[in-house]
């Protein structure tokens, strides 16, 4: 039994093998040829057998903006939902502070002849609200604290930022790669895998992401 | 980008969910990032790579997966990627692998069947069938390992 007997006998039936024989068995360059040799006759045989419609991109937007309305309902509407929530609870907030410091304005003004100073700290104290919108400036820090820009940052700082409070391990292969700097905006609303994938998008870059270790090559 | 996800997921409707899922994710994210072919090409073949990453060594060896996630799938700028040429690959299948020998290799891997299953279907012994398989490895090999190898 030559070589590619037992590896087709292999694929055939792995059953009585342990994984270490396996693990072993495809290490081989030679095995491991002919089993990419094979992968690609199997790929070449997928993309021939494709329906005549699969490229159809008339019908692939049709799908794409079906799908996309009807994910609307509960992916992308909730983003904008919680939005529009913390908007409100925002103005509700910054109309509460207003009442509240207005309350205060004339309690103080009562005494403000006897006590100016008093007044005076108050104000400085209280938080700032901007007159045209009624948002407070803590609203708007919110909004800002959703994006974070990396500016000449390591990849290694920028992954380790990303990841803090996770359980999620990285692994650079290239000790190199820790070092490149990089200017880049983390969307905190994105999940790590969609940011990951944009750090990809960097020509020096490329990442694996398993779920719970992020591989640098 | 379908094509890049294809080669990896071996499953039409899961490459096109991926590429789906991209174009979702960049119009929920809007416009705050760069876009470019190779953008596009590296997150399809990261999205496949993920699609297939919890598959152990015997199911990848099963589906004719690659057998490590962090292979590259080469991809270039110009639209298609640097995709094997299957086209070749499939002219090779079908000008130099007699019929049988095509129709053993095609219900072997493609239909996933097992060598009693196929002789039962083709009416012949089982011995024959592997005869069959061999005969068209032999010629896969033969044909294609300097270009592709």
């Amino acid at each position: 039994m030559d070589r590619t007997d037992k590896l087709l006998k292999v694929l055939e039936d792995h059953e009585g093998m342990s994984d270490d024989e396996l693990a072993r068995l495809v290490k081989d360059k030679e095995n491991r040829e002919f089993y990419d040799l094979l992968r690609l006759a199997f790929e070449a045989e997928i993309l021939s057998s494709l329906p005549p419609d699969y490229y159809d991109v008339d019908k692939a937007w049709k799908e794409f903006t079906n799908r996309y309305r009807k994910s609307d309902s509960y992916k992308f509407r909730f983003p904008r939902l919680a939005a529009a929530l913390i908007s409100v609870i925002v103005a509700l907030a910054a109309v509460a502070v207003g009442i509240g410091y207005t309350l205060k304005d004339r309690r103080y003004a009562s005494s403000r002849h006897s006590n100016p100073e008093v007044m005076k700290s108050a104000k400085v104290s209280g938080p700032k609200i901007n007159a045209e919108s009624g948002i407070s400036e803590e609203g708007t820090q919110i909004a800002e604290r959703e994006t974070h820009i990396f500016e000449n940052e390591s990849l290694a700082s920028i992954l380790e930022d990303m990841t803090k409070g996770s359980h999620i391990s990285i692994v650079y292969e290239n000790e190199e790669k820790k070092g490149l700097r990089l200017y880049f905006v983390w969307n905190r609303k994105a999940d790590l895998r969609e940011n990951l994938d944009r750090l990809n998008s960097f020509d020096r870059i490329s990442i694996e992401f398993t779920g719970n270790k992020i591989i640098v090559k | 980008m379908l094509l890049t996800a294809l080669a990896v997921v071996h499953d039409p409707d899961s490459a096109r969910d991926i590429v789906h899922d991209i174009f979702a994710g960049l119009l929920n994210q809007g416009s705050n990032i760069d876009v470019d072919g190779n953008y596009l090409l590296k997150s399809a073949r990261n999205r496949a790579l993920n699609h297939i990453r919890n598959l152990d060594l015997r199911e990848r060896l099963n589906g004719l997966f690659m057998l490590e996630s962090d292979k590259e799938v080469s991809v270039c700028s110009n639209g298609e990627g640097d995709l094997p040429d299957y086209d070749r690959v499939m002219r090779c299948i079908q000008e130099h692998i007699p019929e049988k020998s095509r129709e053993v290799l095609r219900l072997r891997f493609f239909e996933n069947q097992k060598y009693a299953e196929i002789a039962d279907r083709l009416n012949i012994s089982e011995v024959a069938v592997y005869k069959h398989l061999r005969r068209a490895v032999d010629i896969l090999r033969k044909e294609l390992t300097e270009d592709f190898l």
